[in-house]
């Protein structure tokens, strides 16, 4: 019988993403040579996975009731909170603020200038062009860098496009 | 249906109300806009799906709160990628644009600067409130210390270590 308590169905999101977030916890402290970026997209379909299970117990009414939308809603805030936590998490790894913030606790008050002898864009090419490469999204031939895999290059061009629709030419 | 309809709509409101001002006013700290773009949001499309299709039940409209909720914080969280450029973003689209000829550090070292990359992330921390200027030196701020403890207790939790960057 499929639960009639409609709480149920309000929580499920939120399961899913306690399952995301303590499997992608788990995932980080037992395989510390995989990157942030795939522990969260393992633990993100782990998050799934238990949505899944959960509103596996729905199915019946889904096509008859307004349970369909619900479990919508529920899978869609599913997502914005993984995308949220995505996020959160990456950030340690990407930011430049972070390092900026970093910088400042490691080395006490600093002028602009004293920042930039720490961290300058140098420093951020280096460490960008490795991930990137390390990632496979570019690809080091004879010194030269090119395109490899794409991921990284449709999320850029996506933010792009959206920058230029909130902000228009006027960067 | 209420659960899926009136977050959508809000949050469409909301994105709407919150690109037009940032366009009108441009602040220094766009997610400051947010809060009251959000607040008029959620008002229109609570007030028009209740009008339009039907009143929630108290399960529905904690679902359309938690579904609202979630949307914002995602937009939310991609802002900063929004007002500035991110350095990876803009290495692999110039590599894809020289195509067959590729790029070298040199190439790239040109359009990643000091200026663009971190002076002006130093300008939005301080407009941020999350450091300040004291005699020519900068600190961080309590707000600033709150943040990066905020955002490295997970990292830390995951047992990584490391600077960020």
């Amino acid at each position: 019988m499929p639960p009639t308590c409609g709480w149920f169905l309000t929580a499920t999101p939120w399961i899913a993403f306690a399952c995301n977030v303590i499997s992608n916890l788990l995932i980080l402290r037992t395989r510390r040579h995989l990157s942030i970026v795939s522990s969260l997209l393992y633990s993100f379909l782990v998050g799934c996975l238990a949505f899944g299970v959960a509103a596996s117990s729905y199915w019946p009414q889904a096509f008859v009731s307004d349970t369909g939308f619900r479990l919508t809603a529920g899978f869609l805030t599913y997502a914005c909170a993984s995308y949220f936590f995505f996020h959160v998490v990456h950030i340690p790894v990407a930011s430049v603020r972070i390092r900026v913030l970093q910088e400042l606790v490691a080395h006490g008050p600093l002028t602009e200038s004293e920042i930039l002898q720490h961290y300058d864009a140098r420093s951020i090419l280096d460490i960008r062009l490795d991930r990137l490469t390390r990632s496979r999204q570019l690809r080091l031939d004879d010194g030269r860098y090119f395109t490899g895999r794409r991921r990284m290059l449709y999320v850029a061009r996506f933010f792009a496009f959206a920058k230029r629709v909130a902000l228009g030419a006027r960067k | 249906m209420f659960s899926l309809i009136a977050p959508i709509l809000g949050m469409l409101v909301s994105v709407t109300v919150h690109i037009m001002a940032w366009r009108t006013i441009r602040p220094q700290s766009p997610p400051r806009l947010l809060p009251v773009a959000a607040l008029i949001g959620g008002l229109v499309a609570t007030a028009l799906t209740c009008t339009l299709i039907a009143l929630p039940t108290k399960c529905e409209a904690v679902e359309a709160l938690l579904l609202f909720g979630a949307m914002v914080s995602a937009y939310l969280i991609s802002l900063p990628a929004l007002e500035a450029e991110s350095p990876s973003s803009l290495i692999v689209r110039y590599v894809d644009v020289q195509a067959r000829a590729g790029a070298t550090k040199d190439d790239l070292a040109t359009i990643i600067n000091d200026e663009t990359f971190i002076v002006n992330r130093i300008h939005g921390l301080e407009a941020d409130g999350l450091i300040e200027n004291s005699g020519g030196r900068l600190q961080l701020t309590p707000a600033g210390r709150t943040f990066l403890r905020g955002f490295m207790a997970y990292y830390h939790l995951a047992g990584r270590q490391g600077m960020a960057g």
